[in-house]
């Protein structure tokens, strides 16, 4: 047997321990499957619902209908849908649509018109025309009913034909945005809650983890074999494997999703933004997890975990909520200032990256603020967390913690 | 060597250990006694470096006791410590590597200890799912599966079924044997009288007395049993001599501090046929007894 051994040994040896023991748990493989479960069925099912668009079947029913059908198609080519034509006797059309060949059946006659649908009910009842086609059809009676008076009234067909050109509105605006704009801020929004998810979810699990070493008094057992540090390190290097392996696979599967059921636009800066949400987790989990884990060393039981990681969950939080002021207002100079701070910043940059253009100094100066944050986390947790550990007794406060010794 | 000198800690204002000194040699079998809360596990824990003495120094062949020293030590504190929803053989396996041994080793040696304290069967159970004298027997493992020069074990024999305290029992002796320095702690006297080489009786955080049973038994007062059926009840009437006990026509003397068994001998047989006559040997306990109250009549 050798006394010696290296930090990144026993770092090493830890964080095999905790990650095995992670993917060994029942209820950590359900978590595993859940995830990219649930973001499949995010993307998924919008896409399903809104189904690509089918055309709309329309019988026109008798002569009289069947005059309208030259209007009925200019109309609904100007109006850009998809609708289908169908010259049928009323009799005809009253049996096709019952039978469902179409979605509607169009009479005419006597200076009037009727549209006649089947109506369902259903998750998605429809009593009548959705209102787009019933707008389509309106103008198209309106319009034969003018083209009507006005050929009575001696106009040209030449004259009528110019005056019912439909005129191109353009819109401008003064400060044009990107064309993915949204995708952008979908993807900011998106990049922010797996940010967030991540980090409280698994910073979480390391508290109880921790927490469970520390009831469990194998703390004491362990310290007399590694540093706290070392131990401490160990613990976050192997969940935030796991953390960043469940990430991965989350992200993926919703690519994966969004590629085969094309329900949201992927903006053109994602190769720039996944690289930033590695990253930005790296610096997050890695501030958040230390805190975590110093957190899991204060209990007394088991019971105490929601009280000590109170004073993480509220900034990641905080930072999250920001996101959404964010993309309300992305001038906001709040917003800006406290994305540099370091308990918001990991959930906050990455989203203003992916929503605004960031300067190109800020990334950089928040991942510094970042860092130093953490090198201040460790130097406290190396000091805290072995006296800590060992330590009888209820829940320890901060400022217990902080003056306490091995003893 | 485990070399403990003049250590001191203090919890607020109660003192946890005075001036506490005593050794460990590598061979032996060294019994820790004392009353609940006179400083046993505060000793262990402070050897362990599980919390820092006020004072004093613990030392290991002539070194300060330092981390890569307690990687050689296998310790077993009081409150178990495993991870209750760990495979046990993985478990053991985990601990022996964090104690410098390699992963093969480490597999190797935890399947022999596993098995060799009877939980050869339960390597890829969870902890949890052992019974209390079963947990006790991984704790042991743990503390052995990684070839300690040391073993410091914090009440390893309580709660355990005999035939478990003879399994772990022989385990220590045989450790001894091959080298190993054991302390340990316990309220089993007739088991520590048994086991132990040397024994060394706390109280109050301070080592009140130390040495093998029958050194302790020399600095004891002597006592005779002395069968003297024609020995009437005033007998005998010697100086400094007094009756501890009767039973029957059998009688307990204590000898004072200046015992002269001879002279009680000639005195018995001047009553009659004398059948027995013999040197009281008394047990860890009454010497145990007998040193505590020593102390309190001292203080």
């Amino acid at each position: 047997m050798n006394g010696s051994m290296s930090h990144l040994a026993a770092v090493r040896l830890v964080a095999g321990r905790e990650l095995s023991e992670r993917l060994r748990s029942r209820a950590t493989r359900f978590i595993s499957v859940l995830m990219p479960l649930l973001v499949v069925l995010l993307i998924a099912i919008p896409a399903l619902v809104h189904l690509p668009s089918q055309p709309t079947r329309i019988a026109l029913a008798g002569p009289a209908a069947q005059s309208l059908r030259g209007e009925l198609r200019a109309a609904a080519g100007a109006a850009k849908m998809l609708v289908t034509v169908q010259d049928r006797t009323p009799g005809q059309a009253m049996a096709d649509l019952k039978a469902g060949r179409v979605d509607a059946v169009l009479a005419a006659g006597g200076g009037q018109a009727v549209v006649t649908v089947r109506g369902s009910v259903g998750y998605f009842s429809t009593q009548t025309l959705p209102p787009a086609v019933q707008s389509l059809l309106q103008a198209t009676l309106d319009a034969a009913h003018r083209q009507a008076v006005l050929l009575a009234a001696g106009v040209s067909p030449a004259t009528l034909r110019a005056a019912f050109q439909p005129v191109p509105l353009a819109v401008r605006t003064l400060k044009p945005l990107p064309t993915d704009q949204t995708a952008r801020d979908v993807a900011g929004l998106a990049a922010a809650m797996l940010l967030y998810m991540t980090i409280l979810l698994y910073g979480q699990s390391l508290v109880a983890s921790v927490a469970q070493e520390k009831t469990s008094r194998m703390a004491e057992v362990l310290l007399g074999a590694v540093r706290s540090v070392d131990l401490l390190t160990g613990k976050v290097v192997g969940m935030g494997i796991f953390a960043f392996g469940q990430m991965a696979i989350t992200v993926a599967a919703g690519l994966v999703a969004n590629a085969v059921f094309h329900s949201a636009v992927i903006p053109g800066t994602i190769w720039v933004l996944l690289p930033m949400v590695l990253f930005w987790f790296v610096l997050g989990y890695t501030l958040y997890s230390f805190g975590f884990a110093v957190a899991g060393a204060l209990v007394g039981r088991q019971e105490d975990v929601q009280y000590v990681v109170t004073p993480f969950n509220i900034p990641l939080v905080l930072g999250f909520l920001l996101t959404y002021l964010e993309l309300a207002d992305p001038t906001n100079v709040w917003v800006r200032v406290i994305s540099f701070l370091p308990p918001m910043a990991p959930v906050l940059m990455p989203a203003r990256m992916a929503v605004s253009a960031v300067a190109p100094w800020e990334m950089p100066l928040a991942a510094i603020l970042t860092l130093l944050a953490i090198y201040g986390e460790v130097r406290i947790a190396g000091r805290v967390c072995a006296p800590a550990l060992v330590a009888g007794g209820g829940r320890l406060s901060w400022r217990t913690a902080l003056s306490l010794r091995r003893g | 060597m485990l070399e403990i000198q003049g250590l001191e800690k203090r919890f607020g204002a109660i003192e946890a250990l005075h001036d506490l000194s005593f050794a460990v040699q590598r061979g032996e079998v060294f019994g820790f006694v004392g009353s609940n809360g006179a400083g046993k596990t505060t000793t262990m824990r402070a050897v362990m470096g599980v919390l820092e003495p006020d004072r004093g120094s613990i030392r290991w062949d002539g070194q300060p006791v330092s981390l890569d020293a307690r990687r050689r030590f296998g310790y077993m504190p009081e409150e178990r410590g495993l991870y209750p929803t760990m495979r046990l053989g993985d478990q053991i396996r985990y601990l022996a590597q964090l104690h410098g041994l390699s992963a093969a080793d480490a597999r190797r040696d935890a399947a022999l200890w596993l098995g060799r304290l009877g939980l050869g069967g339960r390597l890829g159970d969870e902890v949890q799912k052992l019974s209390h004298g079963n947990q006790q027997r991984a704790q042991l493992a743990a503390a052995l599966a990684f070839g300690p020069e040391l073993l410091i074990l914090d009440e390893p024999f309580a709660g355990l079924d005999p035939v478990a305290v003879d399994v772990m029992s022989g385990v220590l002796r045989e450790r001894a044997a091959e080298g190993v320095a054991v302390l340990f702690s316990s309220h089993q006297l007739e088991l520590v009288e048994r086991l132990c080489d040397r024994v060394g009786i706390i109280n109050a955080g301070s080592m009140v007395a130390t040495g093998s049973i029958a050194q302790l038994a020399q600095s004891a007062e002597a006592r005779l049993w002395v069968d003297a059926p024609g020995a009437g009840p005033l007998w005998p009437d010697l100086p400094g001599v007094t009756v501890e006990r009767r039973e029957g026509s059998r009688i307990l003397l204590n000898l004072g501090p200046h015992p002269d068994d001879q002279a009680i001998l000639a005195s018995a047989l001047a009553t009659g046929p004398v059948r027995e006559f013999r040197r009281d040997a008394p047990s860890l306990a009454e010497l145990f007894r007998s040193v505590l109250s020593s102390g309190e009549e001292r203080s």
